[in-house]
């Protein structure tokens, strides 16, 4: 007997009938049953603009026409397991006046609310992701039944593009789940599996991927009856005290917006935004809280800040497409992906590098010169694989399988079946090259070698190479784990199918390649040591170095330059002024007084930073406690109360930053990396510059080249010729007088 | 043409003694990483082997709950694809042996060309059990269902019960049939054959130097994988717990017997310990060799095998009805033979053994043959034995292959016989040549 599946689960005939086909929906008729799948031509995904928006206003125009002969009207995708991806983000760019931005909003309100006030049941069947606008989507439908599949998410991440969800998720949501899921949703963007949002009541149920497609169409023809006036079915008993009286609302706004502070430090309004409109709206009319939405969401969709993360969602998703080479598709799909590495080196940085590409299910072996420094590094890395289990993201399983993926030794054995070597040694070219020249002999002649250098140049570790074709740069960020950047660095022998297959390594491990030329720092060290110099001229002048952390933590770095200086080692950085001096000349002349800080003893105590417990603050089990103004006084031999220095954000940030930026024309037209984006890519996935600022060279540009090359001339009179702009910087500024043209 | 197996290559991890270093891995664990340090040490991508090896077999007697078919879990766990099919082997203390017999018979057979073989054994986690009563108050606290009921149930708890556990190490080396221990088995040798305690500490004195003298001499570096502890990752574990280059005759004097504290003489100082360990090989056919490409060469040549059944309160003598059987097979002779591994359960069976096979009498009565021959000591577990190394009881025929192989290729020897007494009455044997 031959069992197909109709057999195995009989579906009744029923009778079919076309009722609609347009350019995003076509309309079945079963019976009594509407079905109305998305299915957006010439496009994977299915996704909201306006005229699928009107699509669908015309398509429940005419099942309202024939409500009669019907009982329910069931939503579903047409795409292979892919709901709706939101609103499309071009279209939200392209909004530049708020009236536009308003009647955008104001149009899929519209839409919705015809959906929500539709007279017969509407259901939404998901499987796949649904996001932004498709969620909003979903909560105007009646009921919600959602696939088992991994690929199954359900949120609302417009607060991460600078907006908030315009098209009524904010009424809704708090009318489905309770007020602080909703907020916990829209504030800080985080999506749900199917599994969490049937918990938190956002769907009604939750359907094996196998049924999916039967059970979904069973449940919609269950249903006989709309869903009046929703409430939060899945309310722990805490939450609906809080929710469901005035004080307990109160409080959970007040907290709200407390967290939301902290963690934006007010540099990111949306969703603070959001929290206005569902506090003021509370227990107002659907109109009315429309109203307030779409006011709000059009302030937000035409600022600066929407348009700077938007721009750089675009970038994060390019880079995702990019080989970071000019190989074609064909010459791409012959080039094997990277399965087993190794890691030389297994100080924090090797052992991160190591276990952060284990964690991708990557055959990662650990060598250095004996097992208790390779034991060490493991240590390390099992570490970060219990974080996650402690997490709750992993289970015990996991770790171990991770673990498995990890291998330590200190020979060169097994190094003949692998795909890349990761150099992590300590920062000294003879070490460098000694080690480089062993590695040439014992690795396959494909075998990627890779240098994660961050203050020597490829040119001078590779000199002795037999093979500089598949030597390049791997530049981690420290903690590897965190950091989302990786430099790829390339010299000019460097072939382009081992930089794509760096490349593709690096996306592998979730990280985002940025491709750089072979140069002093190459990209993110190069165009942050000025700003690290800065602060050492910053405590010459006797600044209160505190309140310059401070500063320009507010103007929106992530660290404070001193805080920063600690991390990174003051050993370090003494140790890499005068090679940076050296290559780049007058503009990277170190002060002497960073030499004379992390030379200090305090009796067994180096002031190395955060590493030796001292630098420029005292530190406690890794913990900064306080900065240790006294010690340095001493040190610098004056006082540091900030009387002689100009300490507003924005003079500071003219001092600190403007350098950077007179260094980022240099680093553009010596074309280290290949544009302007790709800078701001760098400084904001490196050094964590402020996202909501656009990026280094999208600051420079509000700020415009012209008037920055003045100031940079002014403080080169007042300062020193460190900040005389360079000709690179005067030839952009005379040639348009913007980084992006 | 007939196909021939070939021996490849092999490692293991450190034998050690149960309830030290390795005490706290499991023995899939120990296994996983005895079969990734094989494959990795070859400088063959993972990626090629998954299209190279056809069949994963591991030997392990402990059987841990949690992995039923330990093959296949050593197997995906060290990175080989999902396609490779594996499977377990139980042979006793020969399950180690057994597993390269399957390879070598699939390999004669032409039905596989490249096949990973080992055994594994974490003596150190054999479980301990509820008694038939503890269980059956399990079961009645499950079955009721009510809240009354599971109270009558559980007033009814035999806490003695709690405190008597079975104990499955035990359990595994009490033979079935006559009821006594393997060392109780050793003792009816010990005393057919007059073994004096003396020879015994003797013997076991002897295993315990060429041991240590092997592993002075470096003989044990290529073949020893450091393990690094996966729930303790600075401690790495890099030699052998249970070899002693101190030990002396005095001390092992001192011991009593241990299993008969009148007549006896088997102590626990010419018994082989209770051990935590694994070890892997790779068997190939002439065509295997071919697909990997001349990127690994033959070491040895496998000529046969068999397996014998015997007495079971004599099982110590498996290894002379074993070694019959394969030289009837083979046409081989003893002679022929310049070493042997003949595995050191207890020393008192390894002397047994070696008198049985240099006796017409034995001979005759069992065989209808005149004697095997003698076997010189000279020749014998040259590089120690399992007195010192330990005994983890699915590992150890593995391990005497590897290590087999490795000594004719570093003393430039023709041919080793390797032969292991087996709990419950048999021997198994196995010849292999130098290339």
């Amino acid at each position: 007997m031959e069992l197909s599946q109709s057999q195995q689960f009989k579906v009744k005939d029923q009778k079919m009938s076309d009722f609609f086909n347009g350019k995003a929906f076509r309309v079945t008729l079963q019976d009594s049953l509407a079905i109305v799948d998305f299915d957006l031509q010439g496009e994977k995904i299915n996704k909201w603009s306006e005229s699928s928006l009107k699509e669908l206003d015309e398509v429940l125009a005419k099942l309202e026409g024939n409500k009669g002969t019907l009982s329910a009207v069931l939503f579903r995708s047409a795409k292979v397991k892919s709901f709706i991806v939101g609103a499309d983000i071009k279209v939200i760019q392209s909004l530049t006046t708020r009236d536009e931005a308003v009647f955008a909003s104001e149009f899929g309100q519209k839409v919705f609310s015809r959906l929500e006030d539709f007279p017969l049941p509407t259901i939404a069947a998901i499987e796949g992701p649904c996001m932004g606008g498709g969620t909003e989507f979903i909560l105007s439908c009646d009921y919600r039944v959602a696939s088992d599949s991994d690929k199954t998410q359900m949120g609302l991440p417009e607060v991460k593009l600078g907006i908030f969800p315009g098209w009524g998720g904010t009424y809704r949501l708090p009318r489905i789940v309770d007020l602080p899921t909703s907020l916990d949703m829209i504030l800080s963007g985080k999506s749900l599996n199917a599994k969490k949002a049937a918990k938190v009541g956002l769907v009604d149920q939750v359907i094996p991927e196998g049924l999916f497609a039967l059970k979904a169409v069973e449940f919609a023809r269950a249903q006989t009856k709309k869903r009046k006036n929703p409430e939060p079915q899945k309310s722990s008993f805490v939450n609906k005290l809080l929710s469901s009286n005035l004080v307990g609302r109160t409080v959970v706004f007040k907290k709200t917006k407390e967290t939301v502070l902290k963690t934006t430090r007010g540099h990111y309004p949306a969703p603070l935004k959001a929290l206005e409109v569902i506090e003021s709206c509370w227990g107002k009319s659907r109109a009315d809280w429309m109203k307030k939405e779409r006011e709000l969401f059009g302030d937000l969709a035409i600022s600066d800040i929407s348009k700077n993360l938007i721009r750089i969602f675009f970038m994060t998703e390019a880079v995702k497409k990019e080989s970071g080479t000019s190989l074609s598709s064909e010459e791409l799909l012959k080039i094997n992906p990277v399965q087993q590495l190794a890691v030389l080196g297994a100080g924090v940085m090797g052992a991160g590098i190591a276990a952060t590409s284990a964690a991708r299910g990557m055959k990662a072996q650990l060598k250095d010169v004996n097992f208790q420094a390779v034991g060490k590094g493991l240590a390390h890395a099992r570490k970060l694989f219990q974080k996650a289990v402690d997490r709750k993201k992993d289970t015990a399983l996991q770790r171990d399988d991770k673990f498995r993926n990890l291998r330590g030794q200190t020979d060169y054995s097994g190094f003949k079946g692998l795909d890349l070597v990761i150099e992590a040694v300590v920062e000294d070219l003879k070490v460098k090259k000694s080690v480089f020249a062993e590695l040439e002999n014992v690795v396959s002649p494909q075998c990627i070698l890779a240098t994660n250098t961050s203050s020597l140049q490829l040119s001078e570790i590779s000199s002795d190479l037999k093979n500089k074709e598949r030597f390049l740069g791997l530049h981690f960020f420290n903690p590897v784990d965190k950091m989302p950047l990786v430099e790829v660095v390339v010299s000019e022998k460097t072939l382009p199918e081992y930089t794509a297959k760096a490349v593709a390594y690096v996306k592998s491990i979730g990280k985002t390649p940025l491709v750089t030329k072979d140069g002093p720092g190459f990209l993110v060290n190069r165009l942050l040591v000025p700003f690290m110099l800065e602060a050492g001229y910053l405590i010459e002048d006797g600044a209160d170095l505190e309140k310059v952390d401070r500063e320009i933590k507010k103007w929106g770095m992530p660290m404070g330059p001193y805080e920063l200086l600690d991390e990174v080692g003051l050993d370090v950085v003494s140790k890499i002024c005068p090679i940076f001096e050296k290559a780049l000349g007058e503009r990277f002349v170190a002060p002497a007084i960073i030499n004379k800080i992390s030379g200090d003893v305090q009796g067994a105590q180096k002031r190395y930073g955060k590493k030796s417990g001292l630098g420029f603050y005292k530190w406690e089990n890794n913990k900064r406690v306080e900065m240790d103004r006294a010690g340095l006084e001493k040190i610098v031999g004056h006082s540091l109360n900030g009387q002689k220095v100009l300490l507003s954000g924005e003079a500071l940030a003219q001092r600190m930053v403007f350098p950077m930026i007179n260094e980022a024309a240099v680093v553009l037209e010596e074309k280290i990396v290949a544009s302007a984006e790709k800078i701001d890519l760098g400084m904001i996935f490196g050094i964590g510059f402020p996202p909501f600022k656009g990026g280094l060279c999208r600051y420079a540009d509000s700020i415009g080249l012209e008037k920055i090359t003045r100031e940079l001339e002014r403080l080169a009179a007042s300062h020193g010729p460190r900040f005389k702009p360079t000709d690179a910087l005067k030839r952009l500024s005379a040639n348009g007088g913007r980084f992006y043209q | 043409m007939s196909r021939k197996a070939f021996l490849v290559t092999g490692i293991r991890t450190p034998f050690c003694k149960a309830g030290t270093a390795l005490a706290k891995v499991h023995a899939a664990e120990l296994g996983r990483i005895a079969l990734s340090e094989m494959l990795i040490r070859t400088g063959i991508p993972l990626k090629d082997w998954n299209l190279l090896i056809d069949e994963v077999i591991v030997g392990n007697t402990g059987t841990p709950a949690d992995t039923a078919n330990i093959a296949r879990v050593i197997a995906l766990r060290s990175g080989l694809d999902q396609s490779i099919s594996a499977y377990s082997v139980h042979r006793n203390c020969a399950s180690g042996l057994e597993s390269i017999a399957q390879a070598t018979l699939k390999i004669e057979a032409g039905v596989a060309d490249i096949i990973v073989a080992g055994g594994t054994e974490s003596m150190s986690n054999m479980p301990l059990m509820y008694n038939q009563k503890a269980q059956s108050f399990f079961e009645n606290l499950n079955r009721s269902r009510s809240l009354g009921d599971k109270a009558k149930a559980f007033s009814q708890i035999p806490v003695q019960e709690f405190i008597k556990p079975r104990v499955a190490l035990m359990e595994g080396l009490t033979d079935p049939f006559c009821g006594i221990n393997m060392g109780e088995t050793a003792e009816v040798l010990a005393k057919e054959f007059q073994i004096s305690r003396g020879i015994q500490d003797e013997f076991a004195l002897a295993s315990h130097h060429k041991t240590a003298k092997a592993a002075s001499e470096g003989f044990y570096k290529d073949e020893i994988a450091p393990v690094v502890l996966p729930h303790d990752p600075q401690t790495v574990v890099e030699a052998d717990v249970g070899p002693r280059a101190n030990q002396t005759m005095e001390a092992l004097q001192k011991l009593k017997p241990f299993f008969d504290k009148k007549f006896g003489s088997i102590t626990a100082g010419n018994s082989s310990p209770i051990t935590d360990g694994a070890a892997m090989v790779l068997v190939c056919s002439e065509e295997g060799l071919k697909k990997l490409g001349g990127a690994l060469k033959a070491q040895a040549q496998i000529n046969g095998y068999a397996f014998a059944g015997c007495d079971p309160k004599r099982m110590g003598l498996g290894p002379v009805f074993a070694t019959h059987k394969l030289f009837q097979k083979t046409g081989e002779k003893l002679a022929d033979f310049d070493r042997f591994e003949l595995n050191e359960a207890f020393a008192a069976q390894v002397i047994s053994c070696m008198m049985a096979m240099d006796s017409d009498a034995f001979c005759k009565e069992h065989f209808q043959t005149a004697k095997l021959g003698h076997l010189s000591q000279e020749l014998l577990n040259v590089n120690g034995g399992a007195i010192a190394l330990g005994h983890p009881v699915g590992a150890t025929g593995s391990r005497l292959v590897l290590t087999a192989m490795r000594e004719l290729k570093q003393k430039n020897k023709k041919r080793s016989l390797i032969s292991l007494c087996i709990g419950g009455g048999q021997g198994g044997a196995l010849s292999i040549s130098a290339i």
